[in-house]
């Protein structure tokens, strides 16, 4: 057992190697000036102290932009290794930390009451921005992805069981109706129905500094829209995926025994057969993980929720190359760390798939 | 049939020796000749019409294939032609501005006459008008018919999603059967890149590709091949796994042995023996991936990285109703962006019913 963990963890480190570099080489096959001289290259040319080339000559080494493509790698590799991965060009959050104010002969500020001033301390840093932007899009997506399972499982349980049935085929069309809608096309409809017809939601954002509601049912409110969408576009994958399962289940031996036995169709159902299709769904938290951290970037952006998917969009029409990379590479660690534990759940949950022989 | 059976007859009366032997051959005969010979093919084709739901997505294609393609020939606009009001529009005389320049061949200053002509745009452009049977879905912000620019988007949409589908099967299956076929190292080196490729996110990394192009400058015009280019990069390793897959259960199997026993060339086993038995699962889900990239080319021309204006993309079409200034469209002019996503819902939906169609109809295991 422990032998396969470390040979998957070797695995997943030499993929995300790959990754790296697939990123890495997509900013660098652009010919001509690079991002960090593109994004500065007219402050540079109205600047006379030299300072902000200074600064961009700084910027272009963390990306390892001053060297070869291979040496500016590895250069960037190490910095992210290091947990430099870069400042955004367009955002910035507050820490939380605060500094205390000076005057310009290092003197401490004080206000009427006698306390020096002080002011937060606001940083540019990618990762605390993704860490900062991204707890809203869990918030989101955590809440979409409960409501899917507990819609979906049933619905492809009840599809399975009832297979060729009326209920089958208006489920199976639903489900692919779900999965053929482009969720800013089913976005734009809600946002026209429900908010600019029938006026029952907000129309942006997450809260309405009108609105007499307690502020948390407030930003639900603004929630609902969205959550639909996430909800409504991916319950009909996982539904015909249990469906898929369940009805392999149910043409299994131990099936027929079981009804052969005289159990209660209840019984058969939901204790032999339901069980045994945890097994397979189990390899769909390996999606979940990147689904739950990184962001809606659609849904985010046509209703305006600052999360980190919207941030994602933003910064690539404005430019932001540091943001961008970071998040791809956010993205592809959660999404390797969710096969990883997938695949680890999977040897854990069934035990006929042998560890003896190593991986897959 | 008759005829077998009396010219047998005719030959058992002839032979009486070989009497019994003959008529248990016409026996056989007349077994193999009532008997309704189905080729594989065939049977493929009958449970797949058997299924209401693939035929309904096959009409629905057809249908959306003759819109796009034929449409635009009957259409009374072009993809940008601006309907407007040009009764209004007079012929300006060109103007005449003599300068006087140095001609460098004599050094001397001479007067040069230059004529400017004006070109006169539509005195009234129609912009965001209702339907109406002139303009059946109106025409939108920038005074565009709308159905033409529809057809015209079916068109980019369809094309793309073959054109991509077809390098990704190509690219896929090359590297998959190569693992497959040959295990060991190679096998390692491309399956642990289909690895990466996998762990890549989709929409993030073709959004990071797409705007990188924007900063080359590429023409317009130019833009969807490279469009094509990154889709396909970044879309082959599922089919490469598929193949990959495949090959190795067929690999195993007697016909297989057989080959080997033969003496058969690689090329020949690979192209023969192998290839042909892999195309239906590589078919099937060729179609369901067809939906899925129509999907993504629309996500990326509604995020604005796609098909560039003023070229006409269903999803562009819908992207109108983003933003503040998109309120006014999204609230009162649906003529404009619904019809742009009912046929990218209609399109992902058909190819997705063929594809679950063609699935079921190729596996024999499948009796409904």
């Amino acid at each position: 057992m422990i032998k396969y963990v470390i040979k998957r963890i070797a695995l997943s480190v030499l993929i995300l190697f790959g990754v790296s570099m697939i990123i890495y080489g997509l900013v660098r096959i652009k010919p001509g000036l690079d991002f960090v001289e593109a994004k500065y290259a007219t402050q540079i040319q109205l600047d006379d102290t030299g300072q902000i080339a200074i600064m961009v000559e700084e910027q272009r080494a963390i990306y390892g932009l001053t060297s070869p493509v291979f040496e500016g790698y590895l250069i960037w590799l190490n910095n992210i290794l290091h947990g430099e991965w870069g400042d955004s060009f367009i955002f910035s959050v507050t820490t939380g930390d605060v500094e205390l104010l000076f005057d310009q002969e290092g003197e401490p500020i004080y206000d009427i009451d006698g306390n020096q001033l002080t002011r937060p301390v606001a940083s540019s840093m990618v990762l605390d921005i993704i860490a900062d932007k991204s707890r809203i899009s869990f918030i989101l997506a955590f809440i979409a992805t409960v409501l899917q399972f507990l819609i979906a499982i049933p619905l492809g349980i009840t599809s399975a069981t009832k297979q060729y049935g009326v209920v089958d085929y208006s489920v199976t069309v639903l489900a692919m109706m779900g999965i053929s809608l482009p969720s800013f096309f089913f976005g734009a409809l809600l946002l026209k129905i429900f908010s600019i017809q029938l006026g029952w939601f907000p129309y942006a954002g997450l809260t309405n500094p009108n609105s007499n509601l307690p502020v948390l049912l407030d930003n639900l409110h603004h929630l609902i829209l969205p959550i639909s969408v996430l909800v409504i576009l991916s319950i009909g994958g996982l539904m015909r995926y249990t469906r898929t399962n369940m009805l392999e289940v149910l043409n299994a031996d131990y099936i027929r025994t079981a009804r052969a036995k005289g159990l209660s169709e209840h019984k058969v159902i939901y204790k032999h057969a339901f069980r045994n299709t945890l097994i397979p769904l189990v390899t769909i938290f390996a999606g979940i993980l990147p689904g739950l951290f990184g962001g809606a970037l659609i849904t985010e952006t046509i209703f305006s929720i600052d999360g980190i998917g919207q941030a994602a969009y933003r910064a690539v029409t404005q430019g932001d190359i540091p943001f961008v990379m970071a998040y791809n590479l956010f993205i592809s660690l959660l999404t390797v760390i969710g096969i990883l534990l997938s695949d680890l759940m999977y040897a854990v949950v069934d035990p006929r798939v042998s560890l003896v022989r190593g991986a897959r | 049939m008759s005829e077998f059976k009396d010219l047998n007859e005719k030959e058992a009366k002839n032979n009486n020796l070989d009497e019994v032997l003959i008529e248990s051959s016409a026996k056989e005969l007349s077994i193999a000749s009532t008997a309704k010979v189905i080729s594989p093919g065939k049977m493929v084709l009958r449970r797949f019409f058997k299924s209401k739901l693939s035929i309904i997505g096959l009409v629905t294609l057809l249908l959306l294939f003759i819109f796009s393609f034929i449409g635009p020939l009957l259409s009374p606009y072009g993809e940008v032609e601006l309907s407007g009001d040009y009764k209004w529009v007079v012929s300006v005389l060109p103007h005449k501005i003599v300068v006087s320049e140095i001609n460098p061949d004599t050094g001397l200053a001479e007067d040069v006459v230059y004529n400017f002509s004006e070109v006169s745009e539509p005195y009234k452009v129609f912009t965001k008008t209702l339907p109406s049977w002139e303009h059946i879905f109106g025409t939108d912000q920038y005074g565009y018919d709308v159905l033409t620019r529809l057809m015209y988007g079916g068109r980019v949409s369809l094309l793309l999603g073959f054109i991509v589908i077809f390098s990704e099967v190509i690219v896929g299956v090359f590297f998959g059967s190569l693992a497959g076929y040959f295990g060991r190292w190679v096998d390692q080196v491309v399956m642990r890149t289909v690895d990466v490729f996998i762990c890549l996110p989709g929409l993030p990394i073709l959004l990071l590709a797409a705007s990188l192009i924007d900063s080359w400058g590429v023409p317009a015009r130019l833009r969807i091949y490279y469009l094509m280019g990154i889709l396909t990069f970044f879309g082959w390793s599922g089919f490469a796994r598929l193949a990959r897959g495949q090959i190795l259960g067929i690999r195993e199997l007697e016909y297989m042995l057989a080959a080997e026993a033969t003496g058969l060339s690689t090329k020949r086993k690979i192209f023969k023996h192998i290839l042909p038995n892999i195309m239906p699962q590589i078919i099937v889900s060729a179609t369901l991936g067809l939906g899925g990239i129509i999907l993504t080319e629309s996500t990326l021309s509604y995020l604005g990285l796609g098909i560039p204006f003023p070229y006409a993309a269903w999803g562009t079409m819908i992207s109108s109703t983003s933003g503040a200034a998109g309120r006014d469209i999204l609230q009162n002019y649906p003529g404009i962006w619904v019809p742009a996503g009912v046929c990218i819902v209609l399109a992902v939906l058909a190819f997705n019913f063929v594809g679950d169609g063609l699935r079921d109809a190729f596996d024999p295991k499948m009796k409904r």
